[in-house]
């Protein structure tokens, strides 16, 4: 039975794609592993394999319940000994493991360092207890992600430099000032993820890359906090008619991005194509406002405003863009119930209320459904001019 | 994994590398402290359990020490010392003992440098400027691990008996180390060295 890949192999080979050695020289690998596992296929059930796999749960069993049941009896330095020798065969078994090769080596090899990481780790705070260490979580976090890095680098394990990544980042998070940048403490946070990503670059770990910029983004965390907080402070300190200058310019530049957007196609600029960007700002702009109504326009003019911009940019992208169509729905459905409830809602009473709201929401309803058979039927028409 | 597999080279040797240098990391952090608990000097402290109810939390017994609280004359010269910097957090502190005539050891003088003769005990204030009048100094014995079984003992005896005396083997850099607890003489608990 040929596998797929064979099949592959001699089709290339056929076609010329690889050399007669190179057809050879694959296919007698592919028959030399996979005579293997074909063999464990051809014989799904086998009695004196089951019960072999009992056996080794059992006593694997045995012996975990009796090194818990003696736990407090074995001498101090007989655990330590105990998690170096488990260190030392997940690292030394799993780099074998990994160098010998095989169906599942990759997964295998990982695992193996796990087991190593975590046998330090229970090392470290067994020896904080043996020895009464002070110090809390986050500083043990540094040893933690100094041992398993060199492991790490050492052995090239994603598991091991991924658990690195996070302790360091833990750790800075818990230094007593993670938003100033510019001290030691960043500084050796910052070489912790850039060896992180050298790692990757070099070790051909692409996975690790992410890794690398996630440790360091959470790093950046209360930084971006701070500098967020600045922006916030000053913005409350600007007068009312620069706020006011602000949102209203943000608007402007969204309506003008909307209109020269429009019929946009082919050789334009990348901000052109996506409209959907001068839709989101305006959107912005108008939550804003929105927020500031109490200080800077009044809800009479904000609420027009924002059903005009709803209807603008149906108008300019409706017929294009599915998102911004069904976006300016609802918000012109959400900004007619809001000022309902931030106008009329106090005059008519609830009952009359929802009275309303469903005269208006049908409306609304009807008025949607034509425009919407509308738009099919505009893109229909430009498919036909298009084909 | 949809890239070939790639050997990675040294990989074995790396390994062998690598765990050596963890048990290494291990080996010395044990040796660090047996070293203190078997060459150190010792010195005894009193050491009051704020409220007894409260001792045992997790597996660790808290202890505080009268000697974490530096005052008088022993502050006045770190503060003088202080005071010429900015306020300081986490500042190493170095304080010597003596001991007094009951057989207790007491700071008589605190340093943000290395004394050179003396016991004395490394450990870090939270905050210091040249204002304070009570400094708190972590010396980093505030914990004594111990297991279920003989946390209850220890604790029953700690309340009943009130105060209790801590023997602390010093290093030479002034790292303090929790070596045996007694009461009215009598040693409780006596740490092992590995």
């Amino acid at each position: 039975m040929a596998s797929y890949l064979e099949n592959q192999i001699k089709d290339w080979h056929n076609r010329g794609i690889i050399a007669d050695d190179v057809a050879a020289a694959l296919l007698a690998d592919i028959g030399r592993s996979g005579a293997a596992a074909r063999d464990g296929d051809a014989k799904p059930f086998s009695f004196f394999r089951i019960v072999a796999i009992f056996a080794a749960i059992s006593f694997a069993a045995a012996i975990v319940m009796f090194i818990s049941a003696n736990w407090e009896a074995i001498p101090r330095l007989a655990k330590v000994a105990g998690i170096m020798v488990l260190i030392a065969g997940g690292l030394i078994g799993g780099a074998v493991i990994g160098a010998r090769g095989g169906r599942h080596a990759r997964w295998l090899e990982e695992a193996a360092y796990l087991v190593a990481g975590a046998a330090y780790v229970g090392g470290v705070a067994l020896v904080g207890q043996m020895y009464h260490l002070p110090g809390d979580i986050g500083q043990a976090m540094f040893g933690f992600a100094l041992g398993l890095g060199i492991a790490g680098l050492a052995v090239r394990s994603h598991v091991l430099a991924a658990a690195a990544l996070g302790a360091i980042a833990w750790w800075y998070l818990e230094t007593p000032a993670p938003e100033t940048l510019v001290d030691a403490d960043f500084v050796i946070f910052a070489a912790f993820c850039a060896a992180g990503y050298a790692l990757s670059r070099f070790g051909r770990m692409p996975w690790l890359r992410w890794v690398a910029a996630a440790a360091f983004l959470v790093g950046l965390v209360p930084f971006l906090f701070s500098v967020l907080e600045a922006i916030a402070d000053f913005y409350e300190g600007l007068p009312d008619g620069a706020r006011l200058a602000i949102w209203l310019a943000l608007l402007a530049a969204s309506l003008a991005g909307l209109w020269l957007a429009r019929g946009a196609g082919g050789p334009a600029p990348a901000f052109l194509r996506r409209p959907e960007t001068a839709f989101g700002a305006g959107l912005i702009a108008l939550l804003a406002l929105h927020v500031e109504s109490g200080d800077l326009l009044p809800l009479l003019v904000v609420g027009p405003m924002t059903l005009g911009f709803a209807l603008y940019a149906l108008f300019t992208h409706g017929a294009r863009s599915r998102t911004i169509r069904y976006v300016s729905y609802a918000v012109f459905v959400g900004e007619i119930l809001f000022l309902y409830g931030e106008t009329v809602a106090s005059l008519l009473g609830t009952a009359g209320f929802f009275l309303a709201v469903g005269v208006t929401l049908t409306l609304i309803a009807g008025g949607i459904y034509w425009a919407e058979r509308r738009f099919k039927r505009r893109a229909a028409i430009e498919e036909q001019a298009d084909g | 994994m949809a890239e070939p597999a790639r050997a990675k080279p040294f990989v074995v040797p790396a390994a062998v590398a690598a765990t050596a240098v963890l048990c290494a990391i291990l080996a010395w952090m044990i040796e660090s402290r047996a070293q203190i608990l078997r060459e150190g000097a010792e010195i005894v402290l009193k050491s009051e359990p704020i409220d007894p109810r409260d001792l045992l939390r997790g597996h660790y017994v808290v202890l505080t020490y009268p000697a974490q609280q530096i005052t008088g004359d022993v502050l006045a010269g770190l503060t003088a010392e202080a005071g010429m910097r900015e306020p300081g957090r986490d500042v190493p502190v170095y304080v010597t003992f003596e001991a007094g005539p009951d057989g207790h050891h007491r700071p008589v003088a605190a340093s943000l440098t290395k004394p050179d003769e003396g016991i004395f005990l490394r450990g870090t204030a939270p905050y210091l400027d040249g204002r304070t009048v009570t400094l708190f100094v972590d010396y980093g014995i505030g914990r004594f691990y111990t297991n279920e079984h003989r946390a209850p003992e220890l604790e029953a005896r700690m309340r009943a008996g009130g105060l209790t005396e801590i023997v602390i083997a010093v290093g030479a850099d002034g790292t303090g180390q929790i070596k045996a607890f007694r009461q009215a003489g009598e040693t409780i608990v006596t740490e092992p060295l590995y």
